[in-house]
């Protein structure tokens, strides 16, 4: 459902994809029944407040953990786990302290036993990606957490992912380094043209990265609306989120959580 | 070589595996010359384990980053089993605050992580390595776990069995449980005393809680707001310092009376007279 109308095979599709997890004895129902397609290249971004299964439904396509029904297929494969087609970065960086900058991005090649001069190259030209070039050598944590998010960017970005799965990257972040990754996430995706997932409560951080946006209901959590979003790009030097049509998106997608009470809402906007 | 504690005191048999002379350290902020770590001396013995305390500030995490081999000194000199320390190293593990965990692996193949980057070994044996060091943690039933469903002490025991894995003959441990509950702390503290025990590791451990320096250390070194080492306290309460050990009323009384030498220390290098730590 919701292609975004040509008739090109999606990239990435979730049919009937349902959750259910078993806490002391009980079931509760944590997704249910998500229908999705994902094209190439595409920015799509899934929202919702806590409780609507957004990273449930990341941690699945990520193959971390199993849907209870239904099928997760990238590619044209129906997929089981995790692997390095498909690049994560989650909102703890997981990046190694002993290991500098460089060698964190060269981790996945590392473990595919790409040659060292390769995986190098690689490696500094996806740090040049995140605009990063030059931190090579230094150590993780003589770095803002700001750059180690970019790092933990470049390094799945050096897999070639298929797919770029984003669980809240920037939460963590304080407001002004939020805002720069969110303007650096949009570079890289205007550079490399991987189709991206990104999570995410945040309706401006949606409105502001996606072609997309899932919009999410809570209890039980499910797909309520797929928007499209026309807003010109590149936004980052081209609009503001006072912009009339910034404005009408938030409207709408506002409009959307209308049965949500007050405290609910607040988690989203 | 007979271990020779500051205070003068021999313990025998120790052998010196870790010397710091006249180790100082200076960051420049804002045109600014600020000495972070000003001076410091300290012998460190073969399987001992040293807490190192004092206020926010004092250059206690630097200290450890320079032993860690992260930072070099401005001046002075330190040394690793005679060899002047370079860089970081196999022999020294470093545990950090965050974690670190690769979220597309399962705890089992995060611990192997380490051994798979040394290379030489058989899949078979990094493996059956790992397992040791995921059940000594404590962790063997979630072996096949992804760290997205890990709680916060399931991570920081399965950042450990990564690092010990490596086998470091020193662990460097930079306020590795302050994130944690305090029920979970208290089982992270048996359970790196078991673990020290058990694997003789050389252990430097850096905390602003003094419960914690008290329970875990042989000898407690307080750094102040200079950023010097003001004292070190030799702590020869019994050991284990756990469960029943741990309700002896003599034991408790000297368990206090300790921390509060310790506290009355820190505070005076804080340049607090009256404060709660």
């Amino acid at each position: 459902m919701n292609n975004s109308g040509n008739n090109r095979e999606p990239l990435l599709e979730l049919r009937g994809v349902t959750k259910v997890f078993n806490k002391d004895g009980k079931d509760f129902l944590a997704l249910e029944n998500v229908d999705l397609s994902i094209e190439e290249g595409e920015f799509v971004c899934i929202l919702g407040p806590t409780g609507c299964g957004k990273s449930v439904t990341l941690q699945i396509v990520a193959g971390l953990i199993e849907q209870t029904s239904g099928s997760v297929i990238l590619d044209g494969t129906e997929e089981h786990g995790p692997g390095p087609h498909k690049g994560m970065v989650f909102q703890e960086y997981a990046l190694l302290p002993w290991r500098n900058v460089i060698e964190n991005v060269e981790i996945g090649l590392e473990l595919k036993n790409v040659p060292g001069k390769e995986r190098h190259q690689i490696a500094k030209e996806q740090l040049a990606t995140v605009g990063l070039s030059g931190t090579e050598h230094q150590q993780v944590h003589e770095i803002s957490v700001g750059m180690r998010q970019r790092v933990a960017i470049a390094r799945a970005l050096a897999n070639s992912p298929k797919i770029l799965l984003m669980d809240e990257p920037f939460e963590a972040l304080d407001a002004l380094t939020k805002e720069e990754m969110q303007i650096q996430i949009l570079k890289v995706w205007e550079k490399t043209r991987t189709t991206i997932l990104f999570v995410t409560h945040d309706v401006d951080e949606a409105i502001f990265l996606s072609d997309r946006i899932c919009v999410m209901d809570i209890n039980p959590g499910k797909l309520k609306k797929v928007l499209v979003n026309h807003l010109p790009r590149p936004r980052h030097e081209c609009m503001s989120r006072t912009d009339k049509e910034f404005r009408e998106m938030r409207d709408e997608i506002i409009a959307l959580y209308s049965s949500l009470k007050d405290e609910e809402l607040d988690l989203i906007i | 070589m007979m271990g020779r504690w500051d205070d003068g005191s021999v313990r025998a048999g120790a052998k010196m595996l870790i010397s710091l002379k006249g180790v100082s350290k200076k960051f420049r902020k804002n045109g600014k010359e600020i000495t972070v770590v000003n001076d410091c001396n300290l012998e460190i013995a073969e399987n001992e384990f040293l807490v190192i305390v004092g206020p926010t500030g004092s250059g206690k995490s630097t200290l450890l980053k320079l032993i860690a081999g992260f930072e070099a000194p401005t001046a002075g000199e330190l040394r690793v089993g005679g060899n002047i320390i370079k860089g970081p190293g196999a022999d020294r593990g470093m545990i950090f605050q965050e974690y670190a965990l690769l979220p597309w692996r399962t705890v089992l193949k995060n611990v192997e992580l380490g051994l798979e980057f040394k290379g030489g070994k058989k899949e078979a044996e990094n493996r059956e390595l790992a397992m040791k060091y995921i059940d000594m943690v404590g962790l063997s039933y979630a072996v096949n776990k992804y760290p997205v469903e890990l709680s916060g002490g399931m991570k920081r025991r399965a950042s450990l069995a990564m690092i010990l894995v490596t086998k470091p003959k020193i662990l460097l441990m930079d306020g590795p449980f302050n994130a944690l509950d305090s029920k979970t702390k208290m089982t992270m503290h048996t359970e790196i005393s078991r673990i020290w025990k058990h694997e003789h590791n050389t252990i430097i451990f850096v905390t602003s809680e003094l419960d914690e320096a008290v329970k875990l250390s042989d000898r407690i070194a307080v750094m102040n707001k200079a950023g010097r080492i003001s004292k070190i306290f030799k702590n020869d309460l019994p050991r284990p310092r756990f469960g029943k050990a741990a309700l002896a009323p003599d034991f408790h009384n000297r368990f206090i009376g300790l921390r509060e030498e310790v506290l009355n220390e820190v505070k005076a290098g804080a340049g607090l007279a009256v404060c709660e730590y």
